[in-house]
């Protein structure tokens, strides 16, 4: 095997160097080889009948012609023996030729008796006359026959002449060859035939050996690169030089290669960018085949249907979700085959979101069957809230500022109409009235215009002072104690730290602490407690309001931070609020980087927390 | 033959989860009518539970033609027979959101009580565990589902908790009675949901298990 190896000079296929075992394995080795045996078998038969034919054909003519010529001869030396017709006269001859041409000569008489022999004693010699090339010689003037010698225990050749003087017959003469020479010389022959098929076939076998290299070795290359290919590599390419079809199926081969590396890198590039793009989509994209198997999921949607976008791909989509409008629409989309618009509310947890869906159905080009559906989910809730803030705002600014103003309409109005009868003491309680609700408007105005100072880009708020906390809270409490007392509440201190100051406005973050506060006293009924704690920690100051009031349900906790917005309308009012408090809180804690926390147990009390950074401040 | 099977199962599937996203909606719905106080979602809720009713004789149906048709065994038929309780545990949660939708619509229509008591934190809860059973279901998960089984202590330790509640209420000021034993009987009703919540969750464990984890509790706990 290492010499077949070393023999490998093929230089045009380097790639890979092919073992002789892999090649002995190979199957294209084995047909030809049995093409080759299955040739050469015939052929060797064909000519070794065809060469044996021949050479006993020859070998027969070439007897014939040393008989013919021996019994011509003999049949002239015979004449005086057959003349005599005594055996003891020519048989000497006979017997000392015999030995010298290594010919059995037989001299017989007209009547078939034998007078000498080369071989025998004629004496113990029967009859001759009837043998075969006798009888033959008497009417042709000689006759061959090829027998069985019973005496020389051989195949003989024998030809008997006769022997005539002036058309006198005096007797006859036969020569006879043994017929081994024929044998020897086709075995002969076979041995050369034989001994040359041996050589072809040996030579057959190399060349076919080296001719199955030759088409193995690109085939095998070929093979490991197509499998190479299947596995997604296309970074292979093959040398060849060769001009043949396999030359021909190399070249198609790095073709296809370079093609679909080409094409698969253009369908990879076109792929991350459409991933990129449905990533980067704050709409939430679903699309499903249809059988419902989800076939594209982006985070956005995963996200809004809180669910894991990896782990949805291939499930079907009322697996993913049970939210039937998203599945009811995608199997509309797909069946009516048109684009569908539908929104739905998802109530997860407490905030219900709204989601519009825009649902369409996929065609896969010329299938006149759909291939499923796509939806596009739009967020549409910050939307709405926006709305519904803005539409309250509207109808709540027009409604607060129409209550004072109908009061002093009608109070007015009565005034006028009964000036004349109308007692003083009476007149002097309207006109009382009358200031209370100017002073709500103008209160409600002021709010108002503060708001919308903040809300406004333009004008900012200045922090430029140094204020210290510890007052302005303590401030605020004193002002809110006479209210506190009438209502029965117990204002007092929690955790109080002194000396905390921040970079601020005195009005403004008075202004906050006592809307808080205030909020506080309002919802606590008689008996209650309203807890007031300033605390300085690592990065922060926190002012902490906590009272034992009514409390606010979860659902309200957003929004009463919103302009006009009241969790109970009636009673708010009652207490004289414009409701505004905690929306103007808001826009200042804002204006500070600080931030509002609200922890609620509707029915057990509130805590209000207003924190202010400290980093900020430093800087 | 087994294609055919495979089939049926898949539909069944469909089936069962498209009643729970009925159910799960109508529930959800009934418990905003009753904390937002809005009549006429508690109206809806009343008035679809008749397509409830209908999927849920479909499913039994579809169960019963199964089991005649193809004989399932093993994993197969514990699906079915799985498939078969939760429709029934499912339709009844129906009823119930049904029965707070009513309570809904009784206390919609009425003044607000004059206490607050702490339902949302109860009906997050009977949330959380009612979506939570039908993920098990839907995603054959009997982790998820023990751990919902765990939830319904808290579920019913708030139930006692509003009962106590409304009782000291009533005693204050008989006039809120009647408004109080609605409100009483939607705290019932949601620890009923619950309770058939675990029902579902255990059923997802025989059906993923082929263990029975019914009436006994202590293993369950010990196994956590």
């Amino acid at each position: 095997m290492k010499l077949f190896a070393g023999l490998v000079t093929d230089s045009e296929i380097e790639a890979s160097e092919i073992k002789v075992m892999v090649l002995l394995r190979s199957r294209i080795l084995w047909k030809i080889y049995a093409v080759f045996v299955v040739v050469i078998v015939i052929a060797a038969v064909i000519v070794s009948v065809v060469v044996s034919g021949v050479i006993e054909k020859r070998t027969l003519g070439d007897v014939r012609r040393a008989l013919d010529v021996r019994t011509q001869m003999l049949s002239r030396l015979s004449r005086p023996i057959l003349e005599s017709g005594r055996m003891a006269d020519g048989d000497e001859l006979v017997k000392a030729l015999g030995k010298d041409t290594r010919t059995r000569f037989t001299v017989i008489t007209v009547a078939g008796l034998v007078l000498a022999d080369s071989d025998k004693d004629p004496h113990s010699m029967n009859n001759h006359l009837l043998r075969p090339e006798i009888q033959e010689s008497i009417y042709h003037d000689f006759g061959i026959t090829t027998r069985y010698s019973d005496t020389l225990k051989t195949r003989m050749m024998y030809l008997a002449r006769s022997v005539r003087v002036q058309d006198k017959l005096l007797g006859y003469v036969r020569a006879a060859l043994p017929l081994t020479l024929i044998n020897q010389r086709i075995s002969d022959s076979r041995k050369m035939i034989i001994f040359g098929i041996a050589i072809i076939t040996l030579l057959t076998l190399i060349l076919g050996f080296f001719l199955a290299r030759h088409f193995i070795k690109p085939l095998l290359q070929l093979t490991g690169m197509a499998e190479a290919m299947a596995a997604g590599d296309f970074s292979i390419s093959l040398k060849s030089n060769r001009r043949d079809e396999i030359g021909r199926l190399v070249q198609a081969f790095n073709l296809m290669a370079v093609k679909s590396r080409a094409r698969i890198e253009i369908i990879n590039t076109d792929r991350s960018k459409l991933n990129a793009i449905l990533t980067g989509m704050r709409e939430g994209v679903i699309a499903v085949d249809r059988n419902d198997l989800v076939i594209h999921i982006n985070q956005a949607a995963a996200a809004m249907l809180q669910i894991d976008a990896a782990a949805s791909i291939g499930k079907r989509v009322w697996e993913i979700t049970r939210l039937r409008e998203l599945c009811s629409i995608l199997n509309d989309a797909s069946q009516q085959g048109c684009e569908i618009k539908r929104s739905m509310n998802i109530s997860y947890g407490i905030s219900g979101r709204v989601i519009e869906m825009h649902a369409v159905p996929l065609s896969s080009g010329d299938d006149e069957l759909q291939a499923g559906a796509m939806v596009v989910l739009f967020d549409i809730s910050e939307l709405r809230r926006l709305e519904t803030v803005r539409r309250d705002f509207v109808s709540n600014a027009s409604h607060e500022l129409k209550t004072p103003i109908t009061a002093i309409r009608a109070l007015v109005e009565t005034m006028i109409d009964d000036s004349a009868q109308m007692s003083e003491s009476i007149r002097l309680s309207f006109l009382n009235k009358i200031a209370k609700q100017a002073l709500r408007l103008s209160a409600i105005v002021v709010d108002l215009m503060a708001l919308s100072r903040f809300e406004s880009q333009s004008e900012p708020l200045i922090l430029n002072e140094m204020v210290d906390l510890g007052t302005v809270v303590s401030d605020s409490v004193k002002g809110l104690a006479p209210l506190a007392e009438g209502k029965g509440i117990t204002l007092e201190f929690g955790d109080f730290a002194a000396e905390v100051e921040i970079l601020s406005d005195a009005e403004f973050i008075a202004q906050a602490i006592t809307n808080v506060l205030d909020n506080a006293v309002k919802y606590t009924s008689a008996g209650g407690r309203v807890t007031v704690s300033l605390r300085q920690l690592a990065n922060e100051i926190v002012i902490e309001v906590k009272d034992t009031g009514i409390g606010i349900a979860p659902q309200d906790r957003e929004r009463i931070f919103e302009r006009f917005y009241r969790v109970d309308k009636a009673r708010s009012r009652e207490l004289g609020g414009t409701g505004l408090g905690l929306a103007i809180v808001r826009h200042i804690v804002l204006a500070h980087h600080g931030r509002i926390e609200v922890d609620s147990q509707p029915g057990r009390g509130t805590t209000f927390r207003i924190i202010f950074p400290l980093e900020k401040q430093k800087s | 033959m087994p294609k055919h099977l495979q089939n049926e199962l898949q539909q069944l599937k469909k089936e069962i989860l498209q009643i729970a996203a009925m159910v799960e909606a109508a529930t959800d719905k009934a418990l905003v009518a009753l904390t937002d106080r809005k009549p006429e979602l508690a109206q809806e809720v009343i008035d679809n539970d008749y397509l409830i009713n209908d999927t849920e004789v479909r499913i039994e149906e579809e169960c019963l033609k199964i089991m005649a048709l193809y004989q399932p065994v093993a994993a197969d038929l514990r699906f079915v027979i799985t498939v078969l309780k939760v429709n029934n545990d499912l339709e009844r949660v129906g009823d119930l959101a049904v029965n707070i939708a009513e309570r809904a619509l009784y206390l919609g229509r009425r003044e607000r009580l004059p206490f607050a008591v702490d339902l949302p934190g109860m009906i997050t809860d009977v949330k959380v565990m009612l979506a939570g059973s039908l993920d098990a279901l839907t995603n054959r998960d009997p982790t998820l589902a023990r751990r919902i089984i765990a939830m319904d202590d808290l579920v019913d330790d708030a139930n006692y908790n509003l009962y106590k509640v409304i009782q000291r209420e009533m005693f204050k000021d008989p006039l809120i009675l009647k408004r109080a034993l609605h409100l009483l009987s939607s705290s019932r009703h949601l620890e009923r949901i619950a309770d058939l919540a675990t029902n579902i969750c255990e059923d997802v464990v025989y059906m993923v298990e082929g263990e029975v984890i019914r009436h006994q509790p202590e293993i369950f706990m010990d196994k956590e």
